[in-house]
């Protein structure tokens, strides 16, 4: 795959998996293909006989829970099946880190993952293209590890993820696009940004009995961010970027609330976030109109130039 | 009046977080920031005449901006030039001399120096020019490096430094406010300002979006006066806030600029013709301005009413010490 345009859809794993057919006819007409984003499953490892050629492909975070010799066994397999992009990981240093390990202790194995994986995809499967670790919002310290292992990883990469999914702000937009320049200053390179926006226009009830109602930005306020965050983000990258919408789908939060089971997955990570309000369409499959129009508007306002 | 063919004015505007060009019939606030900045101009362009005005915009709409701009009052009679800020930094016309991405107050410093053969002075858009600014004029026709505007306080605080209020430099220092910034022609100590920001903690403080900033101009102006690299700082009873100035206007003083802070703007807005009427006509005197406005502020709400009336009563304190 060439990756020739500006633009792409996500749909699969770990994105709001299902854009439906108003979203792919919306998607289409503007000319924006949808991409396929998998996670090869460690755990499935004998039934990946369908991988997909042309997708994405992210490692599973699962793998710390192995040594390092299942990690290299996995690597390898994958590599076998001669994945158009990998993507090392998703996000080490925030949702998906580990519990019980140290700072240091973390942050080595994590350098030697990324090493031992991109050798063996180098050698094994050379047309592969790989992505870094997704850069992404975090608090202070974490921002600084992240861009001490991207300043001590660089060299391996074929380009940059990062992870947009903040909320406009002008604070968030700042934190986001200081950590990509940071990164991009040590070795610059192609940047991917997996983009989408929370926003939701109805009211979400608490989990708890008690609590007050959660709120998050409504799609009128989210899609006047929109443009924002994609100008900045543009200029921090000098322009050398690939986005991909991954909030093609609906809200999980309707997916979360819709059963008992779900709502208690919901008390396990904590309260409502904004990741559950990311599709662009909510958790009935409305459309977020405003929202939907206002990132078609930068498609738009980008193929003029 | 002095000729300021030397001189440049630059002003920075901005984009709200919530607030786009694009919905700009809704967003009375976006429309009132612009409407004080362009009485802003207008009010400087009285009393600079010969000087380059240049507007620095960051928002995401520049024409848009542009169309807004003029079409709303007041009009402008010396030219003005604009500069897209977004644009330039994207095409590279200039480079990015933070080490974060500059968001908000920060956008004021690209670039640091437009003409280097001119006297630059950065003027927020909440200040007005009320009358002759001949304490300006005394910095152009002096000897200090640069000028800033008088704070309020008497000492560096956190209100006045944000994040770097406890640096050894600044310690029992009187604080600069950062409203208004010149450095004299042939003289550039830009690189000084982004060493300094070096320091700054983007986006992981409160303060770092906002009054941090302040913070900077004070290390960059102490820490250059270490190296003698002199300074003035404006008198504050000619250049006034809108909390004490109707005080120094009873007492004589001859105000020249007003400073509209947080959300005194409100109260000139809401008195938009008084002050639309002292821009357009400068001769009108400062006696009948001061009555016109306390007429007026009959019609305010009773917070802003307020914060004009105590200035004239006899128990107003504070900022006694400014009249020395």
């Amino acid at each position: 795959m060439s990756w020739s345009n500006k633009f792409y859809a996500l749909e699969g794993d770990r994105v709001h998996n299902d854009p439906g057919d108003y979203l792919q006819s919306v998607f289409a007409k503007r000319g924006i293909s949808f991409v396929h984003h998998y996670v090869a499953l460690l755990t499935q490892m004998d039934r990946w006989g369908d991988l997909h050629p042309n997708g994405i492909c992210l490692l599973d975070h699962r793998h710390w829970q192995y040594d390092d010799s299942v990690f290299c066994d996995y690597v390898h397999k994958v590599a076998e099946s001669h994945p158009c992009v990998v993507r090392l990981a998703d996000s080490p240093f925030v949702d998906d880190r580990p519990s019980g390990l140290s700072d240091s202790i973390y942050e080595q194995m994590l350098y030697n993952r990324i090493i031992s994986a991109a050798k063996i995809l180098r050698k094994e499967s050379p047309q592969t293209t790989i992505i870094s670790p997704s850069i992404e919002i975090a608090d202070e310290a974490t921002s600084s590890k992240q861009v001490n292992m991207f300043h001590r990883t660089s060299g391996v990469y074929d380009a940059y993820m990062m992870k947009c999914d903040i909320d406009g702000s002008d604070r968030e937009i700042g934190i986001l696009a200081t950590l990509l320049n940071k990164v991009l200053k040590k070795r610059s390179l192609h940047t991917w940004v997996l983009w989408t926006i929370s926003a939701c226009d109805h009211e979400i009830p608490p989990i708890k009995i008690g609590d007050t109602p959660y709120r998050i930005q409504s799609s009128r306020k989210s899609s006047q961010r929109v443009k924002p965050i994609f100008n900045s983000m543009e200029i921090a990258a000098k322009g050398d970027t690939t986005w991909f919408f991954s909030g093609a789908g609906r809200d999980k939060y309707g997916s979360i609330s819709s059963d008992i089971g779900c709502i208690e997955a919901a008390y396990d990570t904590g309260e409502w976030g904004p990741r559950h309000f990311m599709g662009l369409c909510d958790k009935d499959g409305c459309p977020k109109k405003k929202l939907i129009n206002a990132f078609l508007g930068v498609v738009k306002s980008y193929e003029k130039l | 009046m002095r000729n300021c063919d030397d001189v440049i004015l630059r002003y920075t505007i901005g984009q709200q977080n919530t607030v786009t060009l694009s919905e700009f019939e809704e967003s009375s606030k976006y429309r009132d920031f612009l409407w004080l900045a362009k009485m802003s101009v207008r009010s400087f362009q009285n009393w600079f005449p010969g000087a380059r005005f240049v507007v620095l915009y960051n928002g995401h709409e520049f024409d848009q901006f542009i169309e807004f701009w003029e079409e709303m009052s007041p009009s402008l009679p010396l030219e003005v030039e604009y500069i897209d800020q977004t644009a330039s930094l994207e095409l590279g016309v200039y480079e990015n001399p933070y080490s974060f991405y500059p968001v908000g107050v920060w956008w004021k410093w690209i670039p640091f120096r437009l003409d280097l053969n001119k006297h630059e002075i950065a003027v927020d858009t909440d200040i007005l020019c009320l009358q002759e600014p001949r304490s300006w004029y005394e910095w152009l026709d002096g000897d200090a490096s640069i000028v800033v505007a008088p704070d309020r306080f008497e000492v560096i605080k956190v209100n006045t430094c944000g994040d770097l209020y406890r640096h050894p430099v600044l310690r029992n220092k009187r604080p600069a406010n950062c409203g208004i910034v010149g450095q004299r022609a042939g003289e550039d100590y830009g690189q000084r300002f982004f060493d300094i920001t070096e320091q700054i903690r983007y986006g992981y403080t409160h303060d770092s979006l906002f009054i941090t900033e302040q913070g900077a101009i004070n290390l960059w102006i102490y820490s250059l006066e270490l190296e003698g690299i002199s300074h003035t700082i404006l008198n504050f009873k000619n250049n006034a806030w809108l909390r004490d100035f109707l005080y120094f206007i009873h007492r004589n003083c001859r105000v020249e600029t007003l400073h509209a802070v947080s959300w005194h703007k409100e109260i000139i807005r809401e008195m938009s013709d008084v002050f639309e009427n002292k821009i357009e006509n400068p001769d009108y005197p400062m006696e009948d301005f001061k009555i016109d406005i306390l007429k007026k502020s009959a019609d305010l709400k009773d917070l802003h009413r307020y914060v004009l009336h105590k200035q004239l009563e006899p128990k107003f304190r504070g900022i006694e010490f400014y009249l020395v």
